[in-house]
């Protein structure tokens, strides 16, 4: 237990020098001007790096402006699209087109010793073959025998009168065969 | 209330602590400022970070684009690639024409030669090519050299050509009709 045995007046007494409460007062201000300084300068700190992040990202826009810009790389960059082009153009034409002279020479070998073609009408990639034949089984013959060349693909059935006269309508593979 | 009222009356009588208490305060606004100054800044920072590496990305994507020694070695490759006519070849067309059935000793005659000019356009592998038509008729002394005359003109020099409505009918031991040569040219 404790006795206050200064005989003192409480006025008379020496006060100590700073109070404990005060003691703690600054040392709040302390920190309060510490977090001041830590987040000034983290601000500062993130300025200074956007300034320097802005000039890199101008730097490489410029850099990028340079090599979009430049006149050999763009005339380059035009010629080789213009032979893509041309390239697409051409494989595209090659693989689509029906090579006349091909099929016809198929239509008419093939014909040899079973039919006799009297006409040859092209439309489209198709082509009507009209001509005379002994019997429908010579027809059907000449008729597989198209089919069977990668040149053709048989469209529909063909006809057979009894005036001996035929007609057959092949389709020719693009490109020279299927 | 009452400990506020206390309070109150502590400061009153304590210019010190009062003094102390406005100093806290202050630097309380002042450091909330600052921390919020703080983290506008690095939420501004992180994104034109971002926009760094998205513009070295660009770059490095811009160099391998438009690096010179990839383009000449690239349009090296390409430079065999067929193209097709830029104008319609109207005289070559029908010297070539003629002189498959010179050539022929014969056995192919060109009974006409009719040019339709422009007669339309097509779009080829993406691209437009206007059509030029030369409608062609000719008599053969027989099948293969009707067939040869054809792919004479398949295989000749015009990459662009090609044959529609062909139409031959045998007569006298004999092939006649007419076919039209297409050419695309790219005016």
């Amino acid at each position: 237990m404790n006795i206050d045995i200064n005989i003192l007046p409480e006025e008379l007494r020496p006060k100590p020098l700073i109070d404990t409460k005060t003691v703690a007062l600054i040392v709040v201000i302390l920190l309060l001007g510490f977090g001041c300084y830590h987040f000034y300068q983290a601000k500062s700190d993130s300025q200074a790096e956007i300034t320097k992040v802005q000039s890199e990202i101008k730097t490489t826009q410029q850099k990028i402006t340079a090599l979009s810009t430049d006149p050999e790389a763009v005339q380059l960059t035009n010629s080789i699209n213009q032979l893509k082009a041309d390239k697409k153009s051409y494989d595209a034409f090659v693989a689509s087109r029906v090579l006349l002279g091909n099929a016809l020479d198929g239509v008419y070998s093939l014909a040899l010793g079973r039919v006799s073609i009297a006409s040859i009408t092209q439309s489209g990639s198709n082509l009507l073959i009209r001509g005379s034949a002994s019997s429908y089984t010579d027809v059907s013959g000449y008729v597989s025998a198209l089919e069977n060349d990668p040149r053709f693909s048989v469209v529909g059935l063909p006809s057979f009168s009894s005036d001996k006269s035929f007609s057959a309508t092949v389709g020719v593979a693009p490109g020279g065969g299927r | 209330m009452t400990r506020i009222t206390d309070l109150i009356e502590l400061i009153k009588g304590n210019a010190r602590l009062a003094a102390i208490i406005a100093v806290i305060v202050a630097l309380v606004i002042v450091t909330g400022v600052f921390y919020l100054g703080s983290q506008s800044s690095a939420d501004q920072q992180a994104t034109v970070e971002r926009q760094l590496a998205s513009a070295k990305v660009s770059l490095t994507a811009a160099q391998a684009k438009y690096d010179k020694a990839s383009l000449r070695a690239e349009q090296a490759s390409l430079a065999g690639t067929p193209t097709f006519p830029a104008s319609f070849p109207g005289v070559e067309l029908s010297a070539y024409i003629t002189a498959g059935a010179t050539n022929s000793s014969g056995s192919v005659k060109i009974d006409s030669l009719t040019p339709q000019g422009a007669v339309g356009t097509q779009t080829v592998g993406g691209t437009k090519y206007v059509e030029y038509d030369t409608i062609v008729r000719i008599t053969a002394s027989g099948y293969t050299a009707m067939d040869s005359f054809l792919s004479y003109l398949e295989n000749g020099p015009f990459i662009s050509l090609s044959l529609k409505n062909a139409s031959f009918t045998l007569s006298e031991g004999k092939f006649t009709g007419p076919c039209t040569v297409v050419i695309l040219a790219k005016s």
